[in-house]
């Protein structure tokens, strides 16, 4: 606990706060425009909110005195362990509230997706149905949280724990785009949930990007920044690694 | 000291300004071509691209319709361009160096400028790729249409606007997550766009159609492309003459052509959002409704094929189809006159099909006043690419073998068996001896029309609609149609010999299902009709 007072006033917290608040803002705009979504329409906008948290995230394990700090005695993991879970549980109440935003502007009564529940389904199946549709949606953006982490981490290994962020922003967009585009139909990562069936294939291909997203976060966490196993620190070079591009 | 290549005169970058502009930028578009974020989005759209090539989704391309297809691959350099030109404007600040900056003979604005003009080879690189495609697509068999260079040019013009924002942000603020996030809401707003149809999508950087929707004629597209690139191109302007302003001295000139380049942005944003002319929905319906008048035709035997004239070169699959049908059926049957007439559904460039009521009848006018009564329609899709397609070439292929089996909709030798559109309304419920010989008509008649069908059965339950749109079309029994391709795996000269044989009691409508399977040597559907199927009334 003697880490995070310190920990979160060393943080960027700037780029995580405007992440929130866009991600509120886009879910806000059904309600505020008066438009009803569909059910694609809605896990769209729920999935552009986890990018933008995302985006916040990645600048979160910056440390521009990353050099100085690296003779701190608490290991590396520990530092960022206690920034990036205080960043993730900053970022619950805001996908409840985005979520909510969205569930808001659905039709009263019922929500995501209304055509795939049988018609007499009671409301508590309704509502079950609805909060495991809003969980899945939220383990999706929870995989993508981890795999900004994931690149802020490798990120700080090649920026000498300085900017992370300048590797992971990017890096979310690319992987995004390339879930986005790249799969063919049959193996995609986003359906529209009125389509039962698909929804439950994308959802099902999310567990293994967890996964994999979670296990890297792991491996890469304690890794110290500008140092490759095996490869010592490049000499002649002072506050780090400049950036090549 | 750096020496020119074409003069061979060596020039001094420390005393020409515009010299080291110059070199700055020669340096930085290699770095920007060489950066992971545009490289790998580059590559991200080549394998798009590819995939798209592989998978038949770009066979019998329609042209005018694929230069729009493009842009939204080409969304990805430009997310690349924006996301590598950002950090290279924001390297000082990344690496705490505007010390060292400050201390170079090139001024800011002279930087800005040259990140300015190191877009310009990563905008060259994505039109070559624009380019190459094309020229792919257009050299491909099938192919139809003439691409519109204005909206070829609009993937490009985004890449460039993409890079002008980029400088235009990384003079603004430091922050580094500024970049991705525009990007995340200006995707935001192109799909919104899209998918919500408003007044203001044209506003956005590219406007393009909702996936499944079918090609129009080019000269029935509301596309205001060159007003489109005329907005993006002065945008762009705008916004590098904002990040010259933001970083440097403001000369008159340079403020001239911010105010000019804004006065055309907002004209041609203006131009572009007008609503489509009277004269063009006009057209629209005359084609939608009426086409007869704005198509031509060719004649093949005792076959004519009509199509908007674009289209005309599409008469070869579809004859492949026809005369793949007519091959097994009596002689009597395959000299009688058919006529095939391409037909639009009432779509516009980007929202939903609007569903009509009744297109068929003022279809069938149409057909009796241009002498081709009965005509089969098809739609401007053809191939194996995607749904759409499929389903036009199984919907031709099985609403053509039903024109041949049943004859024409609503004529004398119409269906009598109760089952019908007795309203007029399609699709046609077909049931027993005649489903089994239209299906396995349709698909035998190609090497294509098996799978298509095939696939449309895929996505339905219970009952199979094999047409054209909503519209027009062949409704049997999934047991029936089963029963039909499972004869596929027979010899299909022996069964087309038994269709020859048996012909007049196969497409009598109180043959069932079982007789006319004994009959073509097949074992009889396996599971029962649904007793609240229509064929099991009759």
């Amino acid at each position: 606990m003697a880490l995070l007072g310190p920990e979160l006033r060393a943080a960027r917290t700037g780029p995580l706060l405007w992440g929130a608040a866009l991600a509120t803002g886009l879910c806000a705009l059904p309600l505020l425009l008066g438009r009803t979504p569909g059910p694609g329409a809605a896990a769209a906008l729920l999935h552009l909110a986890a990018v933008l948290c995302g985006l916040g995230l990645a600048f979160v394990l910056d440390d521009p005195a990353a050099p100085t700090t690296a003779v701190c005695p608490v290991p590396w993991w520990r530092r960022r362990g206690v920034r990036l879970a205080a960043a993730l549980l900053a970022l619950v109440p805001v996908r409840a509230l985005d979520t909510a935003l969205i569930h808001a502007a659905l039709p009263a009564g019922r929500s995501l997706p209304n055509e795939s529940l049988p018609n007499e389904s009671s409301l508590y199946e309704s509502w079950l149905y609805e909060s495991s549709l809003y969980g899945e949606l939220g383990l999706q953006a929870l995989a993508l949280a981890l795999l900004t982490t994931a690149f802020a981490l490798l990120g700080l290994a090649v920026t000498g724990g300085r900017t992370g962020g300048a590797v992971a922003a990017p890096g979310l967009i690319a992987a995004v785009l390339a879930l986005l585009t790249l799969p063919p139909e049959p193996a995609a990562f986003f359906a529209d949930p009125a389509d039962g069936a698909a929804w439950a294939a994308a959802v099902g291909r999310w567990h293994p990007l967890l996964a994999v997203a979670a296990a890297a976060t792991l491996v890469l966490l304690p890794r110290p920044p500008g140092r490759r196993r095996g490869r010592p620190v490049r000499k002649g070079r002072r506050g780090g690694p400049r950036s090549r591009w | 000291m750096t020496t020119n290549m074409t003069t061979g005169r060596a020039t001094d970058i420390t005393t020409n300004p515009r010299a080291t502009t110059l070199a700055l930028a020669r340096l930085e578009s290699r770095l920007l071509l060489r950066h992971p974020a545009f490289l790998g989005n580059l590559l991200l759209c080549a394998a798009v691209l590819l995939r798209t090539a592989l998978t038949g989704a770009a066979d019998h391309p329609v042209l005018h319709d694929a230069d729009r297809a493009l842009q939204l691959p080409l969304l990805l350099p430009a997310a690349g361009v924006l996301l590598a030109t950002h950090l290279a404007v924001l390297r000082p600040a990344r690496d705490t160096t505007h010390g060292w900056y400050a201390a170079l003979t090139l001024p800011r604005h002279r930087r800005t400028a040259a990140h300015l003009l190191a877009v310009l080879p990563a905008t060259a690189v994505t039109a070559a790729l624009a380019a190459l495609w094309t020229g792919w697509l257009a050299l491909r068999p099938g192919a139809v249409g003439t691409p519109s260079p204005a909206e070829l040019a609009t993937g490009p013009a985004v890449v460039a606007l993409a890079g002008a924002l980029a400088v235009l942000l990384g003079s603004l603020t430091t922050a580094v997550a500024t970049a991705p996030a525009v990007l995340v809401l200006v995707a935001a707003a192109t799909m919104a766009g899209a998918l919500l149809d408003p007044d203001w999508r044209w506003w956005t950087p590219v406007v393009f159609a909702s996936p499944g929707h079918e090609a129009l004629p080019s000269g029935l597209l509301h596309r205001p492309a060159t007003a489109h690139l005329l907005y993006l191109l002065a945008l762009t302007v705008a916004v590098g003459c904002a990040a010259l302003l933001r970083t440097g001295p403001r000369p008159r000139r340079l403020l001239a052509l911010t105010a000019l380049a804004l006065a055309v942005t907002t004209a041609a944003g203006t131009v572009q959002s007008r609503p489509a002319p009277a004269e063009l929905l006009a057209a629209r319906e005359r084609a939608a409704y009426a086409p007869s008048g704005e198509q031509r035709c060719v004649r093949d035997g005792r076959i004519t094929y009509c199509a908007f004239p674009e289209f005309l070169e599409r008469h070869e699959q579809w004859a492949e189809v026809v005369h793949g049908v007519l091959r097994r059926v009596p002689e009597r049957v395959r000299e009688r006159p058919y006529a095939v007439r391409q037909h639009i559904t009432p779509y516009t460039e980007s929202s939903e099909p609007v569903l009509d009521a009744g297109p068929v009848d003022r279809w069938a006018e149409d057909d009796r006043r241009a002498g081709t009564e009965g005509a089969v329609a098809v739609g401007t899709a053809w191939g194996s690419g995607d749904d759409t397609a499929t389903d036009t070439v199984s919907g031709f292929a099985a609403e053509f073998a039903r024109r041949v089996v049943v004859g024409p909709h609503d004529s004398a030798d119409g269906p009598h068996d109760g089952t019908g559109p007795a309203d007029g309304r399609r699709p046609e419920q077909l049931c027993g001896g005649r489903a089994l010989v239209t299906v396995w008509l349709a698909a035998q008649a190609t090497p294509d029309t098996a799978p298509a069908l095939r696939d449309r059965m895929r996505r339905s339950f219970g009952q199979t609609v094999f047409g054209f749109g909503p519209y027009i079309g062949v409704s049997t029994e999934d047991t029936d149609a089963e029963t039909a391709l499972r004869l596929l795996r027979h010899d299909p000269d022996r069964v087309a010999m038994a269709v020859r044989e048996h012909w007049d009691e196969l497409t009598d409508p109180a043959t069932r299902s079982d007789r006319a399977a004994r009959l073509l040597g097949v074992e009889a559907p396996e599971r029962p009709v649904d007793p609240e199927s229509p064929c099991a009334r009759t």
